[in-house]
């Protein structure tokens, strides 16, 4: 086990470098000189040598990686020319509504969609079954800004029972956003636990566990679904990534002051410092959950680390 | 001769334990129906061993699953019943069929590669019989299991180790542990060693002797190795596509075959003592029991068929007290 840890900690920090190099390229690649994006047009050529002198672009490129990286340690992300502020005071006030929103999200979305999956997948063909899958496909099928533009129709216009901008009215700002990012991930969550469920229901070990006199809902709910579960923990890591990184248009629908809003902003105004920024954060959580994910499976399923 | 009596007293004064009426069971798969049992009569009493043999296919997976209510969901019973102990196995509540499974009648799966759950420990795949059927907490329970694979010749601090991490023939030994933790007044063994090799299935077998003479437990022994039988059990049931087509004690027979079949199955035996020229093998395919032949199933590969037997399908006769055969040829 130690030994399987230590060898996905490695990989994590292996895939950490590329996702810095890359981050560090970008804003070389991407916009030609930085010095000159960074001093807006008409500047001088005094001036741009000034700011390039200033951001060591005139050192070889990996003294200025590992400048970069430093900075990086230090907390310094650069500056925001679009909020004209600290990049990282920015995300660090944007970071936790995104947390927040996504873990809400995750929460209640697994709550719903793994007994929904287990029920389903334990009665196939049932009435349960059919509502399950017609829920999953409502869920994947219909986009985001679909769903969201329709709730805020319904439970804000209509009823006015809800808030549908910004996160002032406590809970209540939650439950928009959380129903139309979660119905997404549950939909997703309940079909991957259904068809977990019915493919590990049909083994030989779980005859031979009825068998044994164990009451049916033990046999599925423990013995069967820490077969399926696997998968289940996969995706759910992956979509809380893919939240964390920010809900560009969930955010902007529901006016969410996150990572999302951010990142939209960064790109539409050329902030290179930002997107850069945001892009690192990004990988890198994207990592983290990657490497959190595996070593949870491995300690569910005892095949993973033998594998 | 004195012996002789002996047995044949005390084989008709034991108690009934399992009594299978002309069980009929069928398989409904999405363009074809089964028809998997087709009248199946078989005793099984109280401390005895009976071996079930016959070809793949012939229903004896079937037969045992039937007898602890566990058939799939595409399977239908269409006709018969099973006594447990006198009870009707159909008429029991769910909690009281729950409540015989794993504690007085207990299984050995036939593939052991499969029939243990890959993501829990072995130890708790044995444990969990003790707390649901004994009460006992996890630790009483764990420790248990301990003694119970020491008994088949696994050390006991490998409780915690996953199916993955044990050979073929240790799951096999895992799923007997198993099988006896609850001390069951039935074992059902479905082919325990098919999937061993030979000087690993001795063992079990050995081992499964051992434990029955200990326990005095009933078992139903499942195999197509006639070898088996001979050295396991007492009792013989021979079955061909969903029915038992001859009964009786093992040495009866073997000695005197009745049916077409059995004979059939134990010239196809090597023999090492005659020096054969080659293996007797049935002729004809094995029954297809989506398309079940008319009259005596066996007819189409019988040497001895007549027209009776394409038309007309042949009841058990009695031979004698220790010998059943459902064959025509053998009506006075
Ligand atoms: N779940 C199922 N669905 C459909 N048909 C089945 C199912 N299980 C068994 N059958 C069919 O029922 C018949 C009897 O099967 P069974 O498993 O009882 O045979 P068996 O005597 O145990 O054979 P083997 O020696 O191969 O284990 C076979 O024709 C088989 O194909
Ligand atoms: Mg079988």
């Amino acid at each position: 086990m130690v030994k399987y840890i230590f060898k996905r900690l490695g990989q994590t920090v292996i895939v950490l470098f590329f996702v810095s190099v890359i981050a560090f390229l970008l804003i070389r690649l991407a916009g030609g000189n930085p010095a000159l994006l960074l001093a807006g047009d008409g500047a001088t050529d005094a001036e741009i040598a000034e700011i390039e002198r200033s951001l060591g672009l005139d050192q070889p490129l990996v003294v200025q990686y590992f400048k970069y990286i430093g900075n990086i340690l230090r907390g310094d992300l650069g500056r925001s020319t679009s909020y004209g502020m600290p990049v990282a005071n920015l995300i660090l006030s944007r970071f936790p509504n995104t947390l927040k929103l996504a873990s809400v999200t995750v929460l209640f979305g697994c709550i719903l969609a793994i007994p929904l999956g287990i029920i389903a997948g334990s009665h196939q063909g049932t009435v349960i079954d059919f509502f399950a899958t017609l829920f999953a496909l409502l869920g994947q099928s219909m986009a985001n800004m679909w769903k969201a533009v329709v709730f805020i129709y319904i439970f804000s216009v209509w009823l006015g029972w809800l808030p549908s901008i910004g996160m002032e009215g406590g809970i209540k700002s939650y439950v928009l956003p959380v129903m139309t990012l979660g119905w997404q991930m549950s939909a997703q969550v309940t079909r991957i636990s259904r068809s977990g469920m019915i493919d590990t229901l049909h083994e030989d070990f779980i005859t031979a566990t009825y068998a044994k006199g164990i009451h049916p809902l033990v046999v599925r709910w423990k013995y069967a679904f820490k077969n399926a579960v696997c998968p289940v923990i996969t995706l759910v890591g992956m979509r809380f990534g893919t939240m964390l990184a920010g809900t560009i248009i969930v955010e902007a629908i529901f006016s969410w002051p996150g990572l999302g809003q951010l990142l939209n902003t960064a790109v539409n105004q050329r902030d290179y410092a930002l997107v850069q920024a945001l892009l690192l954060l990004s990988g890198a959580m994207f990592a983290i959950i990657n490497f959190a994910v595996d070593i949870i499976n491995s300690l569910v399923d005892p095949r993973i680390k033998l594998r | 001769m004195e012996e002789m009596k002996k047995t044949q007293v005390s084989s008709e004064e034991k108690e009934v334990l399992v009594e299978i009426k002309d069980l009929s069971v069928t398989y409904k798969s999405e363009r074809a129906t089964v028809y998997a049992l087709n009248g199946v009569n078989l005793v099984i009493h109280k401390g005895e061993s009976l071996g079930l043999v016959g070809e793949t296919g012939a229903g004896k997976t079937t037969t045992a699953i039937s007898l602890l209510r566990l058939l799939p969901r595409n399977a239908t019973i269409t006709g018969g019943s099973i006594y447990y102990d006198g009870e009707s196995v159909m008429d029991m509540t769910e909690k009281q069929i729950r409540q015989k499974r794993g504690d007085k009648i207990a299984m050995i799966f036939q593939n052991p590669l499969t029939s243990l759950n890959p993501v829990f420990t072995v130890g708790e795949q044995i444990a969990v019989l003790l707390r649901v059927h004994r009460g006992m907490n996890r630790r009483e329970a764990m420790k248990a299991a301990g003694e119970l694979l020491e008994q088949v010749g696994i050390a006991s601090y490998r409780t915690g180790d996953y199916p993955g991490q044990f050979s073929g023939g240790m799951r096999q030994r895992v799923g007997i542990a198993a099988g006896i933790a609850c001390n069951p007044e039935l074992l059902i063994a479905d082919e325990p060693t098919t999937a061993l090799d030979v000087t690993i299935q001795a063992q079990i077998l050995e081992l499964m002797a051992d434990l029955q003479k200990k326990r005095k437990t009933s078992l139903l022994m499942i195999t197509h190795n006639l070898g088996i039988i001979s050295e396991l059990c007492q009792k013989v049931a021979v079955m061909y596509a969903g029915r038992i087509i001859e009964y009786g004690t093992v040495k009866e027979v073997f000695a005197h075959p009745a049916h077409p079949y059995t004979r059939g199955l134990l010239e196809a035996l090597p023999n090492l003592e005659k020096k054969q020229e080659r293996l007797h093998a049935i002729p004809g395919l094995i029954a297809d029991s989506q398309n079940l032949p008319s009259g005596c199933h066996f007819h189409p590969r019988c040497e001895h068929c007549t027209k009776r037997c394409e038309k007309e399908r042949p009841e058990m006769i009695r031979l004698n007290d220790d010998h059943y055969v459902a064959c025509f040829a053998h009506e006075e």
